[in-house]
């Protein structure tokens, strides 16, 4: 269906993002592509459906690429919608019209389709993605999970043979991603089509595709079926396994398979099905778990640096119901503390209003004592640091060293100080380097550790980070929580609002549940991550370890990979596992 | 933000050709051949009248409050040029010299009915059109596919880009750039610094929109269908036989009387 023939591309600034290309891929295929930031996954999404090289300005290729029969450097990327479709990761600006209904339309309108055939088309595609009760409705309305669901049908109204998926879970909370993959999967087992879907999240679509390819530094590293992939030692250089094969592997367990002989598990079940065949069955539970990476080395949380006292919010649109319901929080002096729960739960405008942002309609909040209503801008950024999301909104400078100087030039410190405390905090976050560099045109890690930096510099008491691992692969992912541990572990009070689970777990002692604009939860994570199914309303996925630890009915759940292997491999359980202890 | 809502006011049932026909021009250029204050106060009351029996609701009403604001504060430009008549008041700044009198008032509160007459007639098709009714209505007075595509993207994206824009300032306000405090001098530096990342926030939201656009066929050269593509029908034509009697008459009458 898809052949890459010795195919190159290079852009005009001279940088190669793919080189001398050889991939092919079968009609029907489920195709998973990853790989680190950067390495030229999009490139190849875009070299399928023709942005490249008619749409992307000063692209050169050599070689073919050729999907269903046309060469696509010789076929306009509109003239190949009925061939290929394409989802990109922006839920909102893909969607270019009013409606849903005029979305699903616009495509056929553009082909000059008669009316009744769009007719009989939409039906049948608003039937196959279930949007039956999106159709009349504003795409401004949509969730992030609905948006894409949409962008998916409007690809299918084309009937293409081939989709592609740029990450489109990228931007998405949990719910959103578990909507967007279900609709992947159906269109895959269900209807056959052929997919290449381009994703940083192992752990949740191993089990489900036919094929991963791992893409890096323009070349394909590896090409294999996902329970072979970590066979390759380069592979497991480049690319952090997911929670379950890390546990396999770590206890050398491994699934007998008719196909492969023997491969690794990818599911929670198949890894507790092949434990189960060598004989652990039922673990015992740890005795004592205090050694967690999140809880080692922290600074014990002092007195209240931040305090909400039955603090009140309502959108001025939202007339029938609070926001923020009355809500208590107390964020002690040295804590790290996470902020959980579904879109719309509350947590944006919970730090919103500790930011200033917004105004409490009701309550006090109380900032390092003070009632934050008497402090100004300035003085609340002394105290309070907020990293967006998307750094870009953030970036106002040209030089990654002027940028991170900002905020000081702003409280009119003297030169010398602003230049001693930027080479600082660039140092600690390994950016030192790119100072002279313009903030837009680094990575997208680097631009959130520049913004990182550039709140940092202010020496804020508290920090609060939203969503700063997303869209980052693994090994950046990890790479930027070792940088936020680390400031933590120097004092610095830390909030973070995240939706990744394993982050959580691995990393973070303090949990806070939002939902419906209350705390329905806020305790050690352990304790949070042991109400197990409890969780489930508020669309928290746990960890493969977690779920584990409770299909085990472990009543001290294990929160990491490390924490769960060292249980298993305590002497009289080291000898169930055959090799295990040598292994562990 | 959504400035469309579904009614059942005869307003919404008219086609989008028709309301831009007759409120966005004829209506428009009408208050530009009234030259009494009493005329133009009419052709107001008309407007809000219209504009209550389309039911807005709270929020389109508070649209309003900006409308008087902008509209009361240009007005007052008027009283910096001498205009004739009884004079009132009169005040030397220097440069500036402030005079009150029955003609300065009188142009001014011309000048304020004409905006909210305009701003009124603006309202009337935005509150009871929606965005593909609108580039409908367009598309009928024979403008080009790429103009009305882009009225449709600009009426689809103006509140994202907003929102950006708020978000920017956000971001500057928790660096502690406050836009709220200062002297004018400083707030205008402050406001410019967030154009830098309001313009590459945009140029990155415009690349995929320019990706979506033609991945979903967009530009193609073969003729388009239009799927959505109402008809003028009998209450269009009457409301428009209607507003080009009524502009015609009025053309008329003024060349004899002063109106």
């Amino acid at each position: 269906m898809i052949t890459f023939d010795n195919y190159s591309c290079t852009y005009s600034s001279g940088k190669s993002m793919l080189h001398q290309l050889n991939l092919s891929i079968r009609p029907g295929e489920f195709v998973f592509v990853t790989g680190p930031s950067g390495g030229g996954k999009s490139t190849l999404c875009f070299s399928i459906n023709g942005l490249i090289p008619h749409e992307t300005e000063g692209s050169v290729c050599q070689g073919s690429v050729t999907v269903d029969g046309n060469r696509v450097q010789d076929v306009y990327p509109s003239d190949l919608v009925s061939v290929v479709g394409t989802v990109l990761q922006d839920p909102e600006w893909q969607l270019v019209r009013g409606t849903v209904k005029e979305e699903l339309t616009f495509a056929l309108e553009n082909m000059g389709y008669p009316t009744d055939e769009i007719d009989r088309r939409l039906e049948e595609v608003v039937d196959r993605v279930e949007i039956q009760s999106l159709l009349l409705r504003s795409t401004l309305d949509l969730s992030g999970g609905q948006k894409q669901r949409v962008a998916i049908a409007a690809c299918l109204m084309t009937k293409p043979k081939v989709i592609v998926l740029d990450e489109p879970t990228a931007e998405l909370d949990p719910l959103g991603k578990e909507m967007v993959l279900d609709t992947i999967r159906q269109l895959h087992q269900e209807w056959g089509y052929t997919i290449v879907f381009v994703d940083h999240n192992l752990d949740v679509s191993m089990p489900y595709v036919d094929r991963v390819i791992v893409v890096s530094e323009g070349k394909i590293v590896a090409d294999a079926p996902p329970s072979l992939l970590y066979d390759d030692p380069l592979v497991r250089e480049w690319l952090p396994m997911p929670q379950v094969v890390e546990l396999a592997r770590k206890l050398g367990v491994k699934l007998e398979d008719e196909q492969y002989g023997e491969r690794d598990p990818l599911t929670v079940e198949e890894l507790r099905k092949a434990l189960s065949d060598r004989g652990v069955i039922r673990p015992d539970p740890p005795k004592r778990l205090t050694n967690h990476k999140s809880e080692a080395g922290a600074v014990p949380a002092g007195e209240a640096l931040l305090e909400l006292k039955n603090i009140t919010f309502r959108y001025r649109k939202q007339e029938d119901e609070m926001t923020i319901k009355p809500l208590n929080l107390r964020i002690g002096r040295g804590e790290f503390a996470a902020v959980i729960g579904r879109n719309g739960a509350g947590k944006s405008t919970l730090c919103k209003l500790i930011t200033g942002l917004l105004k409490p309609h009701g309550g006090e909040l109380l900032i390092d004592g003070k009632p934050s209503s008497e402090l100004q801008a300035d003085q609340r950024a002394r105290h309070i640091g907020f990293v967006f999301q998307n750094p870009d909104y953030q970036f106002v400078r040209r030089t990654v060293y002027d940028e991170v100087a900002y905020g000081l030039s702003v409280q009119k410190l003297p030169a010398a100080e602003i230049d001693a405390r930027v080479k600082k905090v660039t140092k600690l976050l390994q950016i030192d380097k790119y100072l002279q560099e313009h903030p837009h045109f680094l990575s997208r890690g680097e631009r959130r550790r520049v913004a990182i930096a550039s709140i940092l510099v202010m020496q804020p008491e508290v920090i609060i980070l939203d969503e700063p691992t997303t869209g980052l692969d693994s090994v950046r992912c990890r790479e930027m929580m070792d940088y936020i541990t680390e400031l933590w572990r120097q004092g610095h009070t830390i909030i973070m609002l995240t939706h990744d689970m394993r982050v959580v777990a691995d990393y973070i002692p303090r949990t806070i549940v939002l939902s419906q604009g209350q705390i329905v939860w806020d305790a050690p994570t352990r304790e949070v991550f042991s109400k197990g199914k409890e969780l489930k309303p508020y669309h928290i996925t746990l960890p493969p370890v977690v779920e584990l630890s409770h299909i085990w009915g472990w009543t001290q759940i294990a929160l990491t990979s490390e924490e769960w292997v060292e249980t298993l491999s305590i002497p009289e359980l080291r000898e169930t596992v055959p090799g295990g202890g040598g292994v562990v | 933000m959504q400035l469309y809502y579904p009614s059942n006011s005869l307003l919404h049932y008219l086609h989008g050709f028709t309301k831009i026909l007759v409120f966005g021009l004829l209506f428009t250029f009408i208050p530009l051949f009234m030259d009494r204050l009493a005329s133009l106060a009419g052709l107001l009351l008309i407007c809000l009248a219209l504009f209550i029996y389309i039911r807005p609701s709270r929020w389109h009403w508070f649209l309003l409050i900006p409308v008087l604001i902008l509209s009361f504060t240009m007005s007052l430009s008027y009283f910096l040029s001498d205009a004739g008549g009884t004079l009132y008041f009169q005040a030397d700044l220097g440069y500036w010299k402030v005079i009150v009198s029955s003609s300065n008032i009188e142009t001014s509160l011309k000048f304020m009915c004409r905006m909210l007459i305009w701003c009124l007639l603006f309202f009337l098709i935005l509150f009871t059109t929606s965005n593909e009714d609108i580039v409908m209505g367009l598309k009928k007075f024979g403008l080009p596919e790429f103009v009305t595509l882009s009225v449709s993207l600009a009426l689809r994206y103006w509140s994202l880009m907003i929102f950006d824009v708020k978000t920017v300032m956000d971001a500057q306000y928790v660096r502690g750039v406050d836009f709220r405090s200062g002297n004018l001098y400083t707030r205008s530096v402050r406001f410019a610094s967030t154009l830098v990342p309001v313009l590459f926030v945009f140029l990155k939201r415009f690349r995929t929109t320019s990706f979506a656009l033609t991945l979903k066929g967009a530009g193609r050269k073969n003729k388009r269908t239009y799927y959505y593509n109402p008809r003028i029908n009998g209450l269009d034509k009457r409301v428009i036989l209607n507003g080009g009697l009524l502009f015609a008459a009025w053309l008329v009458l003024r060349c004899f009387f002063t109106l």
